[in-house]
């Protein structure tokens, strides 16, 4: 069954809702608890950590795995189904920018690295949606399969990195960019997420246009 | 070339040569005698005088460095720079204080000129100079040495910088031929002032040592010598208001102590020759050990109790809640329309206003929090204590910046990681990088002018002169433990009548518990603020700074503590 595109609905909605709820909660456990300096030397471990930054970087290719789910289940396919990968992850940012916004008050003087965190987001949420689409399109029947192997997937590409390369998982870039990095390092960071989907795009089309025929 | 031709170049190249050699040699004839601490004795974690007698001064020496290495490989190895311009004395000395932390390295000084380039270098090792404990200075001739571990100075080696006598446990003056200049009597007296203790012996001397601070500080009025039935002179006066006689020779005063601000000053009516060992034994008896003012721990706690900035959790969950809310009620159970994709916009596009609208800059936090307290105490003479406490809450290293009118002490804990401690002090800046959640605390010391005075002119009012920059809201007088309201202190000379004295309990600075208070509570443990009559004023000014990308918090607390004058 082919279906029109659509941006969100009520069968797509769940991605976003894990988006906004997540990175709420993200947001809340961010903000100190300590209302003078002695509390704050004392306490809120997770005040010290960009906890909303993490979660808005993890959450956002879930919303990717999701959205790609959504478009093998809804058939969709070729460039349109790219345009509309696109436009639903930027909707998805549209959703978490009150929270972005809010989060200025938290990391004060940093906003050149939320813009870099905005669109490195942008760009992994996109390539786990096209790997998404990719895992699902030969696996379909076989959900639970196609599940594990892109969550599998996914938290490799976040965590492994980390023990040695912390610029190329997506936690480590964003503390990085939080941190302050050379535009050498930026580059880098952004260059990962950017070639895989510059690879995949194109398998992602040409698959699902096979899948049509 | 010709004969004449080469002459020229000849003499050409030996002027040169000559210029050149005749520069060389002022350079190398530049060298510098160093004397650290008080006699050469220091006691680490104080402040100490350092002097400097140069040799062959070059002109274009501009400032004087001094760096210490503090710290060993299992405390943690930092160091401290500290640079000061170049003042010389009438003597063609240069006197500075600054604080020393370990005498395990040897102090490194060195002569700058504007530019930077170091003229003349020295190191001077510290092991032999320390001392554990803060000791007697004796300044001048006694008959006996007294006390084993006293330092004996003559008068032109006295420091003229009040604070550099931070070593010194009491200061005594005996005979002199030519007494003590100005400058030195008012760093005394700015001393006493602070808390230190000054012994002064005078009977025959006293004319040798006469100047009008020496008069200000004697617990005598109008003295005048006497001569006792065993021919040793003695000078007498009229006793000061607060003025005790501790003991007594013949009926007549021999050691009367009185208080000059937080410290004390032992007159001794007889001179530094009339006196055997039994009888110096029986004066040290009576000497209090100086007190130093310190801001440091309730500076500390202060900062403790600053607020920090942050925006309320609970508008972050109300904007959390109307997102999840508008998201599921828009969303959950409705087909696509445009519509809703106008709806989403709209109502996300509300919550992007509404959260650029409330994280205004009063809710951004700050990387830098910032406690500055400021004790200026006053009498005839002023001085002026400081403190600054600084926290990081940034999540990555900050630099910090703070002014101060001289180079900055630091109470440094038991370890610390290498250079997490490094200082660098330079044209009045203290520059310092915080790790994440990182303390420091900076002391400094200065002499101040008497800004604000008081004087009883009357049992219900008092005279008030002015000369602070501005009005200060929050005042108390004291007098031997009463407190009177006044109202705020503008900048000018008035006339305040007294009310009735506050009730106890319903005493306070400025906010009930507040900082005005806890600083009050400071300067109380050196000055005897519960005697004798004190005017008390403060002020708490907040403000925000944004600089080098650290935005610092800075709560500023001043307090001014004036020893009323009574008619």
């Amino acid at each position: 069954m082919t279906r029109s595109y659509v941006l969100i609905d009520r069968e797509s909605w769940r991605p976003f809702f894990n988006l906004v709820f997540f990175c709420g909660v993200a947001l809340v456990l961010s903000i100190p608890g300590a209302r003078i300096v002695q509390d704050l030397a004392s306490t809120s471990f997770l005040s010290r950590l960009p906890t909303f930054f993490y979660a808005y970087a993890l959450f956002m290719g879930f919303l990717g795995l999701g959205l790609g789910a959504t478009s093998a289940e809804r058939e969709e396919r070729g460039a349109r189904m790219l345009f509309w990968l696109a436009s639903r992850v930027l909707l998805g940012q549209l959703l978490c920018l009150p929270y972005l916004i809010f989060s200025r008050a938290l990391f004060h003087g940093r906003e050149g690295a939320f813009v870099l965190i905005f669109l490195f987001a942008t760009l992994v949420s996109l390539l786990c949606g096209v790997f998404s689409r990719l895992v699902e399109q030969p696996l379909r029947g076989r959900s639970s399969t196609s599940f594990v192997a892109k969550y599998v997937f996914f938290l490799c590409y976040n965590a492994i990195p980390l023990a040695g390369f912390p610029l190329f998982s997506p936690l480590g870039a964003v503390r990085l960019f939080l941190e302050g990095v050379t535009p050498l390092h930026a580059l880098l960071a952004f260059a990962v997420p950017a070639s895989l989907l510059a690879v995949l795009s194109p398998l992602a089309v040409r698959l699902g246009g096979e899948a049509r025929v | 070339m010709t004969r004449r031709r080469r002459r020229v170049l000849l003499a050409v190249s030996l002027a040169l040569a000559g210029l050149v050699g005749g520069y060389a040699a002022v350079r190398a004839a530049t060298t510098f005698e160093v004397v650290v601490g008080l006699g050469d004795h220091v006691v680490p974690g104080r402040l100490a005088p350092i002097r400097l007698t140069f040799t062959g001064l070059p002109g274009d020496a501009a400032r004087l460095r001094v760096l210490q290495d503090v710290g060993n490989a299992w405390r943690g190895e930092t160091t401290m720079s500290f640079e000061v311009p170049l003042v010389l004395s009438d003597a063609g000395d240069c006197e500075e204080v600054f604080p020393l932390y370990d005498v395990a390295f040897p102090l490194r000084i060195e002569l700058l000129s504007a530019n930077g380039r170091v003229l003349a270098q020295k190191e001077v090792e510290l092991r032999s100079k320390k001392e554990d404990e803060p000791f007697p200075v004796v300044v001048g001739a006694f008959s006996t040495p007294f006390a084993d571990q006293s330092v004996l100075l003559s008068p032109a080696e006295l420091p003229r910088d009040w604070s550099a006598y931070a070593a010194a446990e009491s200061v005594w003056i005996g005979r002199t031929r030519d007494g003590l200049d100005a400058d030195r009597w008012d760093a005394l007296a700015r001393w006493v002032l602070s808390g230190g203790t000054l012994v002064v012996f005078t009977g025959g001397d006293f004319f040798l040592l006469d100047a009008p601070r020496l008069r200000d500080l004697l617990p005598i009025a109008n003295p005048i010598l006497t001569e006792r039935e065993d021919g040793t002179r003695a000078l007498t006066g009229d006793l000061r208001g607060d003025a005790a006689v501790l003991l007594s020779k013949e009926g007549v005063p021999w050691l009367v102590a009185a208080r000059y601000g937080g410290g004390s000053v032992l007159f001794v009516s007889t001179d530094a020759f009339s006196q055997d060992r039994e009888e110096f034994a029986e004066i040290r008896g009576h000497v209090p050990p100086a007190r130093a003012l310190s801001l440091v721990e309730a500076t500390s706690d202060l900062l403790d109790r600053q607020p920090i900035d942050h925006p309320d959790a609970w508008v972050a969950v109300l904007l959390v809640g109307l997102a999840v809310i508008s998201l599921s009620s828009l969303v959950a159970r409705r087909e696509w329309r445009p519509s809703m994709g106008l709806a989403l916009l709209g109502v996300f596009g509300f919550l992007v206003l509404a959260s650029c609208l409330y994280t205004d800059p009063q809710r951004v936090g700050s990387d830098i929090y910032r406690t500055d307290t400021r004790l200026s105490v006053y009498s005839s003479l002023g001085i002026s204590v400081s403190c600054s406490a600084l926290f990081s809450s940034s999540q990555q290293p900050a630099e910090a910046e703070v002014r101060l009118d001289s180079a900055p002490f630091e109470p440094l804990p038991r370890s610390f990681e290498s250079g997490s401690y490094d200082l660098s002090y330079s044209e009045g800046i203290a520059r310092m990088e915080l790790a994440p959640g990182e303390r420091r605390l900076l002391a400094t010391q200065e002499a101040a002018p008497a800004r604000l005075q008081a004087r009883l002119t009357g049992d219900e009012e008092v005279r008030l002169t002015s000369r602070l920059p501005r009005r200060i809201a929050d005042a108390l007088l004291l007098i031997d433990g009463e407190a009177f309201l006044l109202p705020a202190i503008e900048p000018r000379e008035a006339t305040v009548y007294l009310g009735s004295p506050l009730p106890s309990g319903m005493v306070h600075l400025g906010v009930e518990g507040g900082p005005l208070e806890r600083l009050l509570a400071a300067a109380a443990r050196t000055l005897p603020l519960d005697r004798g009559a004190w005017l008390v004023a403060g002020e708490v000014t907040e403000m925000r700074r944004a600089g080098d990308g650290a935005r610092t918090r800075v709560r500023d607390v001043s307090l001014y503590v004036v020893e009323v004058e009574r008619d």
